[in-house]
């Protein structure tokens, strides 16, 4: 089973602030989507209202049809586990927190709990607050994962894990979604190590939503462009121009979109040197904040 | 595994079809399924189902129902074909044009081309 | 799907561990009598001098609640059935422990008996004697009931809204003495009253209760630091 998640003019405001500006969102369900974001940008505050952790100030939330503060036909159905990892009362121990979860959650696997306790090699004895920061996202994945639930979202499941560990992770993420498909929401700052993982890619930028695209698709959007300065300049007027690097005469432009055979043989003509932009960059210059007004441009439905 | 700067899918296909010119899979040989390939490689399965439709369109894999996915018979000998029929455009025209910029003569390029085929140690399956 | 999940795991958990506590601690209580005895003259209740502390143990464990609202939240259930379903849970515990205190005094009265000694207890308590095991019975729960539903409610208060969640703490103390003036724990002189105990303990509760609702119904959870 899956779930689909839908926003309207989502807003939410902590006193004076406002911390998502009217989000509109449209996921199908059973897809990895990979959530990005500078910090700030307000990923934790919308995963905590798709899971009912938050109440909106304004607008709607609804996940698999239904809206779901307070509303717990929809709630026992979304997991999230968020980055502080706190997913029990500190002092308790974790084999304890497991049990409890078994009460709550009417999918949780049990079994596939204590295997995943085992794989991460973490002690059943051990209170929550005596786990390193590594051990306890550790343990936040093993109650994300062993909750089934239909959708499951970590933000920042990763922090303090070793390299091995976020191996794991992940291998253990993609062997549960291929054997249990649902939907999952994963935000992160490794893009280049987890993105492969994603189907498609979201990225909030100062509380709205700046693009939403498959992942694979992203890799072929930005192309940087090398030459000498004027003839460079001439060539991206009128393209959307994210990043310009200078170095003495030459000058490197990152545009945003596809360039077709005619524009390619164009540039070589003129000498200048195409290469494509890895989506960890074009992340960074999307979101950098001088592009802060570019954003309408690059997704039509969002603006 | 993979480079962060072009489709994922891109890549899977053509490290297949590597394999295949290379003799590492071999005609009628079943390759992988999408989740065992998705799973080994750490990638999203719907991305590799795509791979794995782009081969099947290009005739270089195809589908036996509820078994897997094969080396299509004629896979090897057409994508070598195609290798060929590429080579000098993809190939020794850029060596060409990098021969002229650096100034070397066209005669040391062929001398030097002639001495690398009579070395062994550049075998096939390299 | 069972129902009540929060309630079962906290009948299932809690109420044993808390009713094992108590149990140890009057077995304490009778031992520290046993000693006290080889030195002096033992005129006080035992078990009614200790119920001063029951309190402020109730108070505190009521405000440690707000980390199961968190807890709960976390594995996808919600305020509302927090709210439904603790509530029930502190009835039912605060029951039990009232049982196992008045089993106490019972007990506590047969052995004085048989030693002959005075089983005094404090002036301002509403029961008149240790063996006034109705009014013993009812005085524990609503007292227990008063302090941990108050408890919750400071806990979820400063949770929610920090220091400034001080501020149910002026409720909370009208409450408190309104109760203590009448079932003689925390009973300040000028707060005495004769009004009947069980009308205003309900009353109280049912008050706590509604500015625990208040607070948590629409609670956001909150993102620890560290």
């Amino acid at each position: 089973m899956t779930l689909s998640i839908q926003t309207t003019d989502l807003r939410i405001r902590y006193g004076d602030t406002e911390a998502l500006h009217g989000l509109d969102l449209d996921l199908p369900g059973g897809k990895i989507y990979g959530l990005l974001g500078r910090n700030g940008a307000g990923k934790s505050t919308l995963l905590s209202a798709l899971a009912g952790f938050r109440k909106p100030s304004a607008g709607t939330v609804l996940v698999g049809g239904q809206p779901v503060f307070e509303n717990v036909t929809a709630t026992t159905k979304i997991c999230l586990i968020r980055e502080d990892g706190w997913v029990g009362d500190p002092t308790d121990n974790i084999g304890d927190i497991l049990e409890m979860a078994k009460y709550l959650r009417p999918s949780w696997d049990d079994t596939y709990a204590n295997e995943l306790l085992d794989r991460f090699a973490l002690p059943r004895k051990k209170a929550l607050n005596a786990l390193s920061r590594g051990q306890r996202s550790a343990f936040g994945v093993v109650v994300g994962l062993a909750s089934r639930a239909p959708l499951t979202m970590f933000d920042e499941a990763h922090l303090g894990m070793d390299a091995p560990t976020r191996q794991l992770f992940l291998d253990e993420l993609l062997r549960d979604y291929l054997a249990n498909p649902r939907t999952f929401v994963i935000s992160t700052h490794l893009i280049e190590e987890q993105s492969p993982l994603f189907e498609d890619v979201l990225i909030i930028d100062r509380g709205r939503v700046l693009l939403h695209e498959e992942l694979d698709e992203l890799r072929t959007r930005g192309v940087s462009v090398t030459g000498p300065a004027e003839v460079v300049e001439d060539f991206v007027a009128g393209l959307t121009v994210l990043g310009r690097q200078r170095l003495g005469p030459t000058v490197q432009a990152m545009v945003y979109g596809t360039l077709d055979d005619d524009q390619r043989r164009r540039a070589r003509g003129r000498g200048l040197e195409l290469g494509p932009v890895g989506v960890q960059d074009l992340f960074i210059h999307l979101t950098s904040a001088e592009n802060a007004t570019n954003a309408p441009n690059l997704t039509g439905a969002d603006a | 595994m993979f480079d962060d700067h072009s489709p994922i899918y891109r890549q899977i296909a053509e490290q297949i079809k590597a394999d295949v010119l290379r003799g590492v899979l071999v005609a009628e040989e079943q390759v992988m399924s999408t989740n065992q390939y998705a799973a080994h490689y750490r990638i999203n399965p719907a991305t590799a189902a795509k791979a794995f439709q782009h081969l099947v369109d290009e005739g270089v894999i195809y589908k036996r129902r509820g078994v897997g996915m094969f080396v299509s018979a004629d896979a090897p000998t057409r994508l070598r074909d195609e290798k060929r029929e590429r080579f000098f455009t993809d190939v020794l025209e850029p060596l060409v044009a990098q021969a002229r910029t650096l100034g070397i003569p066209a005669a040391d390029v062929v001398t030097h081309i002639q001495q690398l085929f009579e070395n062994d140690d550049l075998g096939e399956g390299r | 799907m069972s129902r009540w999940p929060i309630l079962r795991y906290l009948l299932g958990s809690h109420t044993i561990f808390l009713l094992f506590i108590m149990f140890g601690v009057y077995l304490f209580i009778g031992v520290v009598v046993a000693v006290v005895a080889q030195f002096t003259e033992i005129r006080l209740s035992g078990v009614d001098a200790i119920g001063q502390a029951l309190p402020w143990v109730a108070l505190g464990y009521g405000a440690t609640a707000v980390n199961l609202v968190a807890t709960t939240l976390v594995h996808g259930r919600t305020r509302r059935e927090f709210l439904a379903q603790h509530p029930v849970f502190q009835v039912i515990t605060t029951m039990l422990i009232a049982a196992l205190i008045t089993g106490a005094f019972a007990i506590e009265t047969l052995v004085y008996r048989s030693l002959d000694w005075q089983q005094k207890v404090q002036e301002q308590r509403s029961y008149a004697s240790a063996s006034d095991y109705p009014m013993i019975f009812a005085t524990h729960w609503g007292m227990l009931m008063t302090w941990l539903m108050i408890g919750v409610f400071i806990g979820v208060a400063f949770y929610r809204w920090e220091a400034v969640g001080g501020l149910a703490l002026l409720p909370a103390a009208v409450l408190v003495l309104f109760t203590g003036g009448i079932n003689g724990f925390f009973s300040l002189p000028f707060a005495r009253t004769d009004l009947p105990l069980l009308p205003v303990t309900l009353t109280a509760v049912a008050a706590a209760y509604a500015l625990l609702w208040v607070s948590a119904r629409d609670m956001p959870l909150k993102t620890r630091v560290a």
